[in-house]
């Protein structure tokens, strides 16, 4: 990465449009948990360890997501991927503390803890948003394709499938419904639901396509390549996000499961759409 | 397409703007894992929760208590309940949350005015 500090208006002025941009990724993407009920109450009711783990474990997944999309074009390498990770914080951070004081989410006389946690917790979301931006709101100009993803390896891809996982079970974990649809269902409807969201998982990879498929053009080589691994770490990715908002306090083995299950629903849609949002 | 490729070759030297925004991400996500972690090391008292008479003021023939709920403790406190007695009479209100070291407003009924003479207390809630 070269290093300038000379002061060049069209550079400036190219880089403030890329950094609307990722502000409008993040508040598009962000809007959903900044107008969650459930995420207010999680920024003050969880643990500060907990909060602590999240932000730390959010660093290396934005730095991929930095290194595979990113928002601003002709960004690549490891430094840049460096600095759009610090730089997509901060519009998550200024994003969610915009939108939160504007919608009187936070109250005068609140302790900063409570302000912090709850910025903590949609900042990683709006940062995950504004790195987004530039694949979705860059107009599909061909040749300024955003980011590395063709470059992917097979981890890479997998990695991927994490990020896509993690960004739509982030949206539905907070809500109390992940749960109570656990509870509801019999282990006639988990197996269903797991089926169901192998097949599709599977039907999304193998009709988007993964590089390196021509390898695999029979479905079952990429069942077992890219899919079955693929949910494995979609059910990993929910346990976590439950763990992390405190749905797995107090719950037995096979109620964990079940939400893991449920979860890991929209988490299988979103690991094997990832191609198309990265 | 006819538009021209803008930004071909190397990647170009970051913006100032750039280096402006990555060190305030810097700052903020330092600042706010110091919030935390401090949080997290340091001692995690219960909830404990006073309730105090703020205001009062006459409205339709009845009275309305202002009370402030304040919790002193490092744990959030959830459906926490709130009880005033004056007399023989008994109002109670339900608070979702009152939030470690935060602070939250009820208010209660009563027939008289209750300056000096209502007892507030806060008979119970729920750790989240």
């Amino acid at each position: 990465m070269i290093v300038s500090l000379a002061f060049d208006r069209a550079r400036e002025t190219a880089y403030a449009r890329d950094l609307a941009r990722a502000f409008g990724g993040a508040l598009l993407f962000g809007l959903p948990l900044l107008m969650t009920m459930e995420m207010w109450w999680l920024g003050f009711v969880l643990e500060p360890w907990r909060l602590a783990v999240f932000l730390l474990a959010a660093l290396p997944l934005l730095f991929g997501l930095a290194f595979y999309a990113g928002f601003s074009a002709s960004h690549r390498g490891i430094g840049h991927a460096l600095l759009d990770t610090l730089v997509a914080l901060a519009v998550g951070f200024l994003t969610a503390a915009a939108a939160l004081t504007l919608i009187g989410v936070f109250e005068p006389a609140a302790p900063p803890r409570q302000i912090t946690g709850q910025l903590l917790l949609q900042a990683v979301a709006g940062a995950m948003g504004a790195l987004l931006a530039g694949r979705q709101l860059s107009g599909g100009n061909g040749d300024e394709d955003v980011g590395d993803e063709d470059e992917a390896s097979y981890p890479g891809e997998l990695f991927l499938m994490v990020a896509g996982a993690l960004f739509l079970a982030l949206n539905m974990a907070p809500t109390e419904e992940m749960i109570l649809i656990a509870y509801r269902m019999s282990a006639g409807h988990v197996v269903a639901l797991m089926a169901v969201s192998l097949i599709l998982m599977h039907a999304l990879v193998y009709s988007v396509g993964f590089p390196g498929q021509e390898a695999h053009d029979r479905p079952l080589g990429a069942f077992a390549h890219y899919t079955l691994p693929g949910y494995a770490l979609v059910l990993l990715v929910s346990l976590y996000v439950l763990w992390v908002f405190g749905r797995t306090d107090g719950h037995g083995l096979a109620e964990t499961v079940d939400a893991m299950v449920v979860l890991g629903f929209p988490g299988a849609i979103g690991a094997a759409a990832a191609r198309l949002l990265v | 397409m006819a538009a021209a490729r803008k930004k071909p070759g190397p990647p170009p030297a970051p913006a100032l703007l750039e280096w402006a925004m990555g060190g305030l991400g810097a700052l903020i996500v330092l600042a706010v894992l110091a919030v935390v972690l401090v949080e997290a090391i340091g001692p995690r008292a219960p909830a404990a929760l006073e309730a105090r008479l703020q205001s009062a003021r006459p409205a339709a023939g009845r009275w309305l208590a202002e009370v402030e709920v304040a919790n002193t403790g490092d744990r959030t406190a959830a459906a926490v309940e709130i009880e005033g007695r004056l007399g023989s009479e008994t109002a109670t209100a339900t608070l979702d949350y009152v939030p470690a070291h935060g602070r939250e407003t009820v208010v209660l009924t009563f027939d008289a005015d209750p300056r000096g003479a209502v007892n507030l207390s806060v008979p119970g809630w729920s750790e989240p």
